[in-house]
């Protein structure tokens, strides 16, 4: 299945892109997800990120299904 | 009591009027409008801050923003209405970066639902800060 991968602010940075298209094996979680992330640029380890499945901040455990959006979520700043 | 009609949440590159936020909470039933206007400030910590740029993930901060103001509602329900505008993109200091209105019959309750507000938007909602100085810049959190 096919998940689409956006990074946002210190994290968009350090992967150099706002998005990326990622490939996962059907019944993936998002902690799946997470650790291919991880091996792929490691120093996203360091940025104390929470994640969104489809807009909403999700648990590791989440089942991931073909065509979710999954966000890499730095420590957020607003106002 | 009962609960204000319509509601404003928005993500704008725009120039954000603190009158036009706030205009559009008129109701007669309202005897307090209470708003937070967060600015930009000219320096963090010692450095002088030249811009911010504030990168939003526009249809979850959205998203993040109704359910703070659903959390204001659910906490406070004599607040008939909230309304919050951030504004994301190039912020030069002194400009206006969030404006949090809302509203309630009598003026008891919208202090502490005010700072419920701003605190909660900074919490959860997908904003991030990056403060420009002249030898450098750096992403900013509370969190």
């Amino acid at each position: 299945m096919r998940i689409r991968v956006r990074f946002f602010a210190g994290a968009r940075e350090l992967v150099g892109g706002g998005s990326m298209e990622q490939r996962m094996a059907a019944g993936s979680t998002l902690q799946d997800l997470v650790d291919v992330l991880f091996a792929s640029c490691p120093a996203l380890c360091e940025q104390r990120l929470r994640f969104a499945v489809n807009s909403t901040y999700a648990p590791p455990e989440t089942i991931l299904h073909n065509g979710d959006e999954v966000a890499c979520i730095p420590p957020v700043g607003g106002g | 009591m009962g609960t204000q009609a319509g509601e404003f949440f928005e993500i704008t590159e725009d120039v954000i009027s603190v009158d036009e936020v706030v205009s559009r909470l008129a109701d007669p039933a309202n005897g307090a409008v209470a708003t937070f206007v967060g600015v930009v400030r000219g320096s963090t910590d010692g450095r002088e801050t030249l811009y911010l740029e504030y990168e939003a993930y526009p249809e979850m901060a959205v998203k993040t923003l109704r359910q703070v103001g659903e959390e204001v509602q659910s906490r406070w329900p004599e607040v008939r209405r909230v309304d919050i505008v951030h504004r994301t993109g190039h912020l030069e200091v002194g400009e206006t970066a969030v404006v949090i209105a809302l509203c309630a019959a009598h003026r008891r309750q919208v202090f502490d639902a005010l700072r419920y507000a701003i605190d909660r938007t900074k919490e959860i909602v997908p904003i991030w800060k990056k403060e420009v100085y002249a030898d450098g810049a750096e992403w900013k959190s509370e969190v």
